[in-house]
């Protein structure tokens, strides 16, 4: 039993790991502010819901695995928004957004 | 919604009625009453009413780059004059500028030469003075966090001080920005910076609404666990005052105005050093005298323990928030 929660919770976290590594790659190849933010909100939501439901399997017991769900849902409340503001603040200070790509005004 | 009572849905309603009207559709410019082509040649007969709409992003950041644009011009005149008067006081400044930081980074690099080996027993850090925090610190402080009982008692001066550097920052951005507004027109930033009302966007609001109480919350309960766990005043003023930032950025200068404003935070800052001095004077005059203070140590662990520790966490903590907040908001609110 021990063994078994100790491989999903390593298989997790090495998942999270892959994908964090992923959006690392895609921040520093991409070119244009709009195709970074996209890979850092989408890559870096998933890969810390991956670490930390790794670590659940880790911790064992139900106080931390609380906590851990918790740091899930400020990441996911929190991440999203803030990606969004960015682009807002690009597409609404960009004066040349239209070479980028299309904007509905 | 079906389960909630009959208050619950005037309140989600309200809620409701409250995002739609801060959405972030912009009013178009309307023009009452209308205007008539043919009535063009009669003069003016009727008053023209128009409500501007909101000022975009976009046409603020056209005004501002004037603004910086005449402030350029008026630098690189003042820096034309300096070259090309050799008696100019701005040469003799620049000149004994760069001597003083040249001596600054002499003696920093000498000091830095001299430092002992890093672990080695014969450094300063590791005489008896940190020993004896470690071994009774416990035992006289009564805080199970030792760093705490390290901070704000055996150093509890050294922590005034810090207090006092916040207030002190405070206080003379508070009298710059004063004279800043005497010297321009006031009407003039307002058209640009105008009475800040938040952000034009949907999710940030609605986020923000529900993290809020969340996050001053865990400010509180940091600055209050201070000498149980790793946190304290410092660190929990700066949740509190970063939280305080985030509402006003979000909602704007009027809703904040309804928790805390520049001129509340002026008086809470003063309140907390003047308490924090009180409360220290007692006990160090009580303590180098050798009287009794009567201030019980409680139980270790225990929420009300350690002493004068709680009391003095809660005023730097107050201290620490309030400078927070107030640097950001003097920079953003014109009225105060």
């Amino acid at each position: 039993m021990e063994q078994i929660r100790f491989l999903l919770g390593t298989i997790f976290i090495l998942a999270g790991l892959f994908v964090f590594g992923i959006a690392t790659l895609g921040l520093f190849r991409f070119r244009y502010v709009l195709n970074r933010v996209h890979v850092a909100a989408k890559c870096d939501s998933l890969a810390s819901l991956l670490v930390c439901v790794g670590l659940m399997f880790y911790a064992g017991n139900l106080g931390s695995i609380l906590k851990l769900l918790l740091v899930v849902i400020l990441i996911w409340l929190s991440n999203p928004v803030a990606s969004h503001l960015v682009c807002k603040i690009e597409v609404e200070t960009n004066k040349e957004i239209e070479k980028e790509c299309e904007v509905e005004r | 919604m079906s389960g909630l009572s009959e208050e619950g849905k005037k309140d989600v309603k309200k809620f409701t009625d409250w995002v739609n009207a801060n959405s972030e559709e912009i009013p178009p410019e309307i023009v009452y009453p209308p205007k008539h082509d043919d009535h063009h040649g009669h003069g003016h007969e009727h008053k023209e009413i128009v409500i501007p709409h909101e000022e975009t992003l976009r046409e603020k950041m056209a005004k501002r780059e004037h603004i910086d644009e005449n402030f350029q011009e008026e630098w690189q005149n003042v820096m034309q004059k300096a070259n090309d008067d050799p008696s100019s006081p701005e040469r003799w400044y620049r000149l004994a500028s760069s001597i003083g930081g040249a001596l600054i980074v002499l003696v920093l690099l000498i000091t830095v030469a001299n430092l002992p080996r890093f672990g080695s027993p014969d450094a300063p850090a590791m005489n008896e003075v940190a020993r004896r925090y470690l071994e009774s610190g416990l035992q006289e402080t009564g805080a199970v966090n030792s760093v705490a009982g390290m901070i704000l008692d055996y150093r509890a001066f050294d922590t005034l001080g810090e207090s006092v550097v916040l207030f002190t920052a405070t206080v003379t951005v508070i009298f710059l920005l004063q004279q800043k507004e005497r010297n321009h027109n006031k009407e003039d930033i307002e058209a640009v910076d105008g009475n800040y009302k938040g952000i034009r966007s949907l999710p940030a609001k609605v986020i923000v609404a529900i993290t809020f109480p969340f996050i001053i919350l865990y400010g509180i309960y940091i600055v209050l666990n201070g000498h149980l766990s790793p946190g304290g005043g410092f660190s929990g003023g700066a949740i509190i005052g970063a939280g305080l930032v985030l509402n006003h950025l979000v909602f704007g200068q009027e809703f904040s105005e309804k928790f805390i404003n520049v001129n509340k935070c002026k008086k809470l800052m003063a309140g907390g050093l003047f308490v924090y001095i009180a409360l220290k004077t007692y006990s160090i005059l009580t303590g180098a005298n050798g009287i009794n203070s009567h201030i019980p140590l409680g139980k270790a662990g225990s929420i009300f323990s350690g002493g004068l520790i709680f009391p003095l966490n809660i005023c730097v903590g107050v201290v620490v928030a309030c400078t927070v907040f107030s640097l950001y908001s003097l920079f953003t609110d014109w009225s105060s």
